[in-house]
Formats: C-alpha cells, structure tokens, sequence
C-alpha cells in the first residue's frame, strides 16, 4: 500500500515537473521568475532606479527619451580599471531589465541592450555602467494604458553574485484619449479577491460547523478527522450534498460574474472592463453556469433524492459517484486559471473554431492578437475533465435505474423525478461523446498544431459536434426542474399528478426530439436550405410534449387544494417564466425570424428564460422542498417568500428588456456600444434589476444557513408527499434504507380513475415486470 | 430597429399574435386554478387520490384530456410552421446572378471589406439639396437652386482636385472625361468645407473597407445579394480563407444575416433589399475576438444614377417580393 502511494506520488511530481510551462503577461505567472526580472543577486532597498524623462500620458506613435540610473551608496560604482588586486574591476557594475506591456523600448547605444522574453536586458557592454539612455516609442492606440516595470541592478564588480543588490521601478502610462486610470485591474482584483473571500468564507464555515457539534471537544487537531469522511466519503447523500454546495457556490460565482459585466454594459462606451476581460468574463460565466452551477446543482438533486425515491440503499456504484465529484472539483481550477494570467480563456461557452483553435504559434509572430487567449489550453483540459465526470455520473444512474428498483416501484410506478433524472442522464450519455472528440480535437489544434478545425479542416464540424451535444444538454438541465416542479405541485395540490403516464412520454419524446434538433443553432451558417426547414419542422415539434406537460401541471392543480409553501410559489413561478421562454423559443426556428434573432440579445432573453426562470427556479424550488429531508429542519418560510417574490421579480425586471434589445440590434457578447445606438435605457434597466436580483440570492444562502440551526424540526414527512423518500427519517441514515422497503399501490385498493379494464396487454406486463435485482 | 416592409417584421408580427394568444390562454388557466384551488378555500384532498407515504397514489387520468393536451399544442405547431416554411423561401432562396446587384463580404479582424461584382453610379437626391451632377465627356454641375455652394472636389482613385463654383450663372463645368473603370466621385462643397451633395462611381472589383471609414453603399429599390468570405488577418497570406474566423454579417435594418465561414471555397449567400434612402448600421454577430465589438460599419442606400431619383421613391414593400411575403 505505501509502495503503492509513493509510486503514484513520484508519476505525479515527475509530470508537473514536465508539464510545460506557461509564459505569461508581465505581472502574471512567468517562467522567467520573480514577475520577469531574471536578476540575480537579491532584491535590497539600499538600491536605488531613478527612471528620468517617461511621460505621465502618452501620445499615439510618439517616441519618449528616457534615462534609468541604478544608485547604491552602499556598494559605490568603483570603476578605477584596475584589474588586479583584491578587489579588481572586471567591468560589471550594473544591470538593467525593461518590460514594457505595450510599444517599443530600443536603446540608444544598441550595444547595451538586448531583446529578453518580451523585453530589454543589458548586454556586456552595458554591464559596465549603471545609467542608461533608452526611447521608448508609444503605441498606436492613444486609448491604452502602458505598464512598465523596470529593474535596475547594483553589481559589486566581480565577486559573484551573492553581493549583488537590486531594486525595481514601476509606472503606468495612459493614453492622451484613454479613460479612468485603470480601471480593469479594480475588476480583476475584485473578483480574484471575492473569490478568495469565499473560498475562506467556505473554510470557516465549514469549521464552524464542526465547533457548533461539539463545542467542548473542539480542537484544531481533530478537525481533521472531521473533515476527512467528507473528503473520502462515497455514500450518495454526502457526496448528493457537496456537489449541491459546489454548484451554489459557482452559481454565486457565475453571478458575481455576470454583475462585473454588467457594471460595463450599463452606460454606452463603458471602460469599467477591458475587451480581453469583458470576453473571458462572459466565457467563464457560460461555461461555470452550465457546467459548474446547474449541472453539479442536479446532480446534488440527482444524488441524494433518486436512491431514496427509488428505495435503494445507495448507487449501483458508489466509488465512481465520488470521483465523479472530484474530478468535477479539480476541474474548476482549470477552467478558472487562465484569470491569474491576465489571460483568461476568451473563447466563449459554445468554443467556436478557428479562433479557439488560433495561437500565436499557428498564425505567425506577432499576430498573437488574432487568436485566443493562453488561458484556452488549461479551460480546454477543464471541459474535458468536466465531461469524464458526467460520463461517469450517466453511467451510474443509468445503472442504478435500471438494477437498484425496490420492489413495487416498477417502471411506470416510479416518481417522476426519477423518470426526469432517467431520461436526462441518458441524454447526457449519449450526447456527451460529441462534446469530447470536439473538445479534444480541439485541444490539440490549440497545442500541437492539428488541423481538425482550421486551414483546411472544418471549422462547421465542431459546431455540429458541439451542438449535437449542446442542445441535448440544454435538455438535460431542465428535464430533471420538469421533475422537481412535478414532485413539488402534486404534493402541493394534495393530488396525484395528472396524466402520470402522457408526463413520462412527454420527456421521454423531448428526449428523443431533442437529439435531432441541434441544426437550429446554425441555421445561420450556410446550410442547406433543405436542411434549414428539416430542423425548423424538429425544433418546433419539441413544443408539443413540453405544451402537454405544462398543460398537464394545469390540470394537476385543477380540483386539488393547493397549499401555498415556498417550493409550490417558485414551481407556480416557473410555469409562468417557463411558458414564456418557450413561447420565445418557437421564435427562433423560423427562417424569416432567425436570421434577425441569431446571436442578439432575443437569444440571450431566451435562454435566461429557459435556464434561470426554468432549470434554477425548479432547483430553487427543490431546495426549499427537499431540505427539511436533508437536515431536519425546515427552512424559514417568511425569508423565502420574500426570497421568492423579490428574486422573481426583479429576474423578470431583468431579463424581459433584452428581448427588446435584441429586436433592437443589440448582438451578444459586446463589449461596448455607442451612445447613438439607443440601448443605454435598456441596458441600465437590466443591470440594475439583475443586481437586485444577484441581491436576492444572499436570502437563500442566509437562510440555508440561519436555519440549519434554528429551523422548525420536523418529521418524516413534512409536506404530504407520497414517495418512498419520505418514508425515511430525516435526514436519513446511512445505508439509506435499513430494510429495503416495498412500495405499494393504492390503484390495486382502489382501481384507477376512469379505467375499467383488468385485462393486462403484454406491453403492460411488461411495464409492470418486476425489477431484477431489488431483492437483494 | 428592423423597418416594417420586411419578411421578418411580417413574420414577428404574426408569431408575437399567436404566442399572445398562447399565453393568454395558458396565464388565464394558470390563475384561475392557482386561486379557485387554493388550500384556503378547498377542503384537504389528500384522500381523493388516496396519498399514503410508501404507495403510488391513485392514477388520475382521462386519455380523452391527455391525447387533447397533445393534439392542442400539435395545431398550434402546425399552424406555425404553415405560416414559417414561406418565409423559407424568401429568405433563403437566393435571387439569380443577372437579377441582383452583387457583392462580396468579406470579414477580416476586425473589419469588413466589401468587394463590388456590379458598377454602381449613383448621387444624393438632386430634390432635397438642389444640386445636379452630370459627368459625360465633361463634369456640368446644376447648382442654381442651392446658393449655399461654392467648391466643387472631384476625386478620381483617389486623387482630390477642388475647384471653385461660378455660382453667377449657377453652373460649372469641369473638364474631365468620365472612365467606368476607375472609383470616382464629385462632392459639392460650400465656403466651410461641408458637404452638401455627393455623386459617385464605383466600378467593377472596387474594394471599399470600414477600416478606412468607408460605408458599404447599395442601390435602393434592388435585390443586393452578398457572397460572404471571411479571410486570414495576416496580409502574407492575404485573400486564402485558411486562419480566418467566424463571423457574421448582420443588417438589423432589414433583419438578416449569415455567417462568414473560413475554409468554405464558395463562401456563404445572403441577400436584402433596401428601400429608402438613408444609412444604416451593419452589426458583426458572432464573436470573432477581441474587438468584436468594433467589428460595425454602416450602409448608405442611394438612388443609381440610371434609375432616377424618383425610383427610389417607390415602396419596395413585402409585396414586391410575391406570395404573401
């Protein structure tokens, strides 16, 4: 075993020392060392760099003359040009370093200086003194701000380079025409050091957790062994858990995202964010939206709720579920790292070729401006990570479904919820092997110069690929908040759902629907004009299951009683904004309609819809319904109705504009716009009702944690709900479920409503076959 | 904004009726159901169903109701993708060669270069600024009516000459014979150097670019059909469709785009076509980099100089283009 460990530790150690090193803007992590100085010797206060003549603002193309003087009265320049004796010249007395972030910096002696990694060093002639004449010409773009960062270094003139004592200089240079002085590295540091804040918010809380247990025994040292069955748990609530609190805690961060964005969208020519930040910002916050917030927030549902519906005392494979999890987690990272460069992947969520494909290695030096940004290579290897996790989450529930039933819950007697899960990580499964060849490919057109997706492969393929994948996965988030809101209104409406069967034909048919409709996201992209009306006639069909099963929650509430709870106000509240996103949605297959909406703001309105008013609202809603199943307590219901009728309308105040921005002409992802344009009204309106919004989440996060203490206790079945989750304690032991429990079926006490006939078809039998497996 | 006469104000128009409608009828039930079955006023119904923790409660359904929940929205479908498979044709079928004026797009970072396959003679509406330009053997300009001109700058491929204006007689006559085959044009001028009335020409494979600050000029009143390239920022390979990016070339004024695709040999096909006179904003829809969102221009639509002023004045209209687009 330990054998074992130290073999795995030593292939790791032996890989990211080979793994190669990234190159970095000035200020970001370098190769070069200590931010690029390369200087040697060590950093002492007793130097002194005078930098005379550099503007305090700069005009376009103009050329600067500027002098750098090392001083150091402590090691004084002794050039006598003695070369013997005990302490002979050998002609070093000092050292420059220039790294300036934009125009050149030449010499004007060239023998002393020498281009370095994207900057100026001395040469050995300029070894010799320690004052130096350089010019400096500005670059074209007057609206830039110019960073230099210059490093002067006293040389003791011969012994070694132990003595040596060096000291830096910086200034920043704004253009004559740019805007407030630097603004962007505001932006920057305030999300670095928001996440941050939260990462130790997370820490602390989670410790302070572990005191509240048991506040006598606390201590340090046995914190640890607390946390560690956490970290090497397998049992599917806590694991159900931590993706829960993983996906909320990057929803806060997508959100903080979206609000630094917004800030920059809400008056016209904003310079709140530079162009390379506002185009990672809104990559990030796609991609952690989809894959880091929504995705791991059902799987969290997924996790704890599927089992204990199911009457299993765990997923068919435990081990896997918790890699699962951590190879979601240790994806992040990656995706995230590219911000510590100053380069963050700006390729967008959908990941478009050539210009994801593009580096400064395969369009030639100097034209690195072109491609994307460094940050891509690590994001790339993040979505990969981020799909072997949800192929490995498919395969478990797939399999859990199909093996780990109780006895009773057949096929057609299974919660909805579990049918939603079922046919959502079935799509997921199928459709995600699409995303990973593109992905790959990509990576290495990105890397090794394959050319899969550009100069002469097909930049067209990787979309096909990407979205074959990608409207399938739009399914796969909300078909399971189909399942929540479901679970949430019959309960509410003391009813059974209506038309249980046509509900499951309805995902199942959205499921397969679902699978040839991808052409809709190219419409645009010079298809066939065949082709263009086959996708339109598929897409528009999707409506059809989804209008019978919001028509079916109608009737599920229609003759019930309906009691209003939190959960019940936020499924109510995704009908509503569900409906209108899909009543947008059928907007976007049509030819006429397309080609105006196509990458606007009406596409950026609709799926927010979708997304939000659909998938987050149903989680929102499973939130305030299954939590009294997870910690035995309630959460508060007055906070939540505020939560709910401040969250719901702002989200509607917000994203109901852009529709009309869209129609307007706005395009997504725009940086800035001009005055002239008329979309300033509108975008103010947006930014602040969407941080009225981002507000409103606090009351939840507040809320799960106010009440995890001193909500109401309640029993094994707080709402009224029939399925075999709440037979059990709550929250529920571990394994789940003692004995395996049986469901039974109030149709054999008390026959169907409206159905007479006991004459089973084979198809029936078949439905009603029993699981193999369960009894075990 | 997108102007009325177009397929896709026609089209946005009959949809947002039929979503209305939709969500009238879905809100109106919704409501309704929300407050006449609320807990308030309703008697507990767990027993109708027969809800007991453990078993699967008693079915409710009626096929009846559940097959209707399915045909209602399957009309609805149908209906619309009626009233869509029209639009199909007139936004995809692209009008022929000899039939449209030509252009080609073609999309570099972070700019648009339009590449014209048709000459286009053209000027400002002699009506409103009162000023005529006619350029044969000779330029005569007819300035009677504006009292306000007084230079005359006439530029050919590039090379500017100003001339002042007998504005006795109201009429000047600059030799210089005209030749199709170079970019010309006349701008009329009064004593401050601003513009008051501009003619132009441009010939076959003029090349006009936004990063010159030109505007994309189309004739009114005529099927402008745009084959869309998207080529490689780096001139050392200049005009191959290798390295370049996604694009997309979008005129929110008549509510169209399409993508440029590097890579694709024949490029991609669009068309609009333009009504009044004016300038409008071209707009780059798909993300393509770092200044994306400086990727913007504009068109001037202008009267060609052998269809007259008055043609212009005419309504394109959805009309024009057949059946009930």
């Amino acid at each position: 075993m330990r054998a074992r460990t130290i073999a795995l530790l030593s292939i790791v150690l032996l890989s990211l020392v080979m793994v190669p090193q990234f190159d970095a803007a000035p200020g970001g992590i370098g190769s070069a060392g200590d931010n690029g100085c390369s200087c040697h010797g060590g950093p002492s206060s007793d130097t002194t760099v005078s930098v005379v003549g550099l503007p305090e603002m700069y005009n376009s193309s103009e050329t600067y003359s500027f002098t750098v003087t090392v001083t150091n009265d402590v090691m004084a320049l002794h050039n006598d040009g003695s070369t013997e004796g005990a302490d002979p010249w050998n002609g070093r007395a000092g050292g420059f370093r220039i790294l300036a972030s934009k125009g050149t910096v030449v010499a004007v002696d060239p023998t002393v200086a020498q281009e370095m990694d994207g900057g100026l060093t001395h040469s050995a002639t300029g070894n010799e003194v320690r004052t130096w004449d350089f010019e400096w010409t500005a670059p074209a773009d007057d609206s830039k701000f110019v960073d230099f960062k210059i490093y002067g270094n006293a040389v003791n003139g011969g012994n070694g380079f132990n003595g040596d004592m060096w000291n830096s200089y910086e200034t920043t240079i704004a253009g004559i025409s740019a805007g407030e002085m630097a603004p962007s590295v505001r932006a920057l540091v305030l999300l670095l050091t928001a996440v941050g804040l939260a990462i130790g918010l997370i820490l602390l809380g989670v410790m302070w957790v572990y005191y509240s247990r048991s506040p006598e025994t606390f201590s340090i040292y046995n914190f640890w062994s607390y946390l560690k069955p956490w970290l090497t748990t397998t049992d599917h609530k806590e694991v159900g858990i931590m993706y829960f609190l993983y996906g909320f805690f990057f929803f806060l961060v997508g959100g903080f995202l979206a609000l630094l964005f917004r800030i920059q969208l809400a008056v016209p020519e904003n310079t709140f964010l530079t162009e390379t930040e506002y185009n990672s910002f809104f990559t990030l916050h796609g991609t952690t939206m989809i894959f880091l917030a929504a995705m791991p927030m059902i799987a969290g549902f997924m996790n704890y709720v599927l089992p204990l519906q199911i009457g299993a005392k765990d997923l068919a494979f435990p081990r896997i579920n918790a890699m699962g999890l951590w190879l979601l987690v240790f994806s992040s990272p990656l995706i995230y790292t590219g911000i510590w460069s100053g380069e963050a992947a700006d390729i967008t969520w959908v990941m478009y070729p050539p210009y994801s494909s593009l580096t400064e290695a395969n369009l030639g030096e100097g034209l690195s401006q072109y491609g994307s940004n460094l940050g891509t290579t690590a994001f790339l290897s993040g979505m990969f990570m981020l799909g072997a996790s949800s192929t490995l989450g498919g395969v478990n529930f797939i399999t859990t479904v199909f093996t780990m039933r109780a006895p009773g819950v057949t096929w057609m007697k299974m919660p909805l919820f579990t049918w939603s899960v079922f046919v959502s990580v079935f799509m997921l499964y199928m459709s995600l092997p699409a995303l990973i060849i593109g992905i790959v490919f990509l990576l290495f057109d990105h890397t090794i110069g394959t050319v899969f997706f550009t100069s002469g492969g097909d930049s067209l393929l990787f979309q096909h690929l990407f979205w074959f994948f990608g409207h399938p996965e739009v399914y796969v988030v909300i078909i399971p908040a189909f399942g929540i809101v479901s679970e949430v209104l019959a309960t509410s409406a003391r009813r059974s759902i209506f038309g249980y069967k046509s509900m499951v034909f309805a995902m199942a048919g959205i499921g397969v629907v679902g699978f040839i409709v991808w052409g809709h996201h190219m419409l645009t992209s010079g298809m066939d004009a065949f082709w263009r009306a086959a996708f339109m006639i598929t897409t528009m069909a999707v409506a059809i299951p989804t209008g019978a099963k919001i028509f079916n929650w109608l009737a599920t509430i229609w003759g019930g009683s309906l009691v209003m709870k939190t959960h019940t106000l936020w499924s109510l509240g995704f009908l509503v904004t569900f409906t209108l996103g899909g009543i947008s949605g059928m907007f976007f297959p049509v030819a006429g309609l397309d080609v105006h909406f196509h990458d606007s703001y009406f596409v950026v309105a609709h799926f927010h819809y979708v997304f939000i008013g659909g998938t987050v609202f149903g989680l929102l809603s499973g939130v305030y319904y299954w939590y009294p199943k997870v910690t035995g307590r309630k959460l508060n219901e007055t906070l939540g109705m505020w939560h709910f009728l401040i969250g719901f309308s702002s989200y509607n105040a917000a994203f109901w504009p852009m529709h009309k921005l869209g129609i307007m002409g706005m395009p997504r992802r725009t940086h800035s716009y001009l005055e002239e344009t008329g979309f300033a009204e509108y975008n103010m309106a947006v930014s602040i009702f969407a941080f009225i919004f981002g507000l409103s989440q606090l009351l939840l996060v507040w809320n799960i944690f106010a009440s995890g203490r001193n909500g109401e206790p309640v029993g094994k079945d707080p709402w009224g709900g029939w399925s075999l989750e709440w037979s059990t304690t709550s929250p529920p032991p571990t394994p789940s479920f003692h004995d395996i429990p049986t469901q039974g079926d109030m149709n054999e006490l008390y026959g169907h409503h409206g159905d007479t006939s006991d004459k089973k078809s084979i198809a029936k039998k078949l439905w009603e076959a029993k699981p193999k497996g369960a009894e075990e | 904004m997108v102007a009325d006469d177009t397929v896709f104000s026609v089209l946005y128009d009959k949809f947002l009726f039929w979503g209305i409608l939709v969500g009238i009828i879905t809100f109106a039930w919704l409501f309704y159901a929300m407050i006449r079955y609320r807990a308030s006023i309703v008697p507990d119904t767990t027993d109708v169903d027969h809800i007991v923790v453990g078993s699967f409660p008693v079915d409710r359904h009626n096929t009846k109701i559940e097959i209707l929940f399915y045909v209602l929205p399957t009309i609805i479908v149908v209906w619309l993708v009626v009233l869509a498979l029209a639009s199909n044709t007139a936004v995809w079928v692209i009008p022929d060669e000899d039939e449209g004026f030509d252009v080609e797009i073609i999309g570099q970072q972070w700019f648009w270069e339009f590449e014209y396959k048709d000459e286009l003679t053209w000027q400002d509406d002699s009506r409103l600024s009162g000023i005529d330009v006619v350029w044969g053997d000779n330029v005569t300009i007819q300035h009677s009516s504006n009292a306000d001109a007084t230079n005359v700058t006439i530029v050919i491929n590039g090379d500017a000459n100003t001339y002042a204006l007998d504005t006795i007689t109201g009429s000047t006559v600059v030799e210089n014979s005209f030749n199709r085959f170079v970019s010309s044009s006349v701008l009329v001028e009064d004593s401050e150097g601003n513009e008051l009335h501009r003619w132009g020409h441009i010939p076959i494979n003029h090349k006009l670019s936004t990063a010159a600050g030109d505007h994309f000029i189309v004739p009114c009143d005529e099927k402008v059909v745009l084959n869309l390239f998207s080529y490689t920022s780096d001139y050392s390979q200049l005009n191959s469709t290798y390295w370049g990016v996604q694009h997309s070339f979008w005129l929110p004024e008549w509510g169209v785009k399409e993508d440029l695709v590097p890579g694709l040999e024949g490029g991609t096909l669009m068309w609009f076509w333009p009504d009044d006179p004016g300038t409008y904003n071209i707009r780059c829809a798909e993300y393509c980099g770092l200044d994306h969102s400086k990727m913007v221009g504009y068109v001037d639509v202008v009267s060609p100089i052998d269809r007259g002023v008055e043609f212009c004045d005419e309504d394109t209209g959805v009309q024009k283009r057949g059946g009930s687009y």
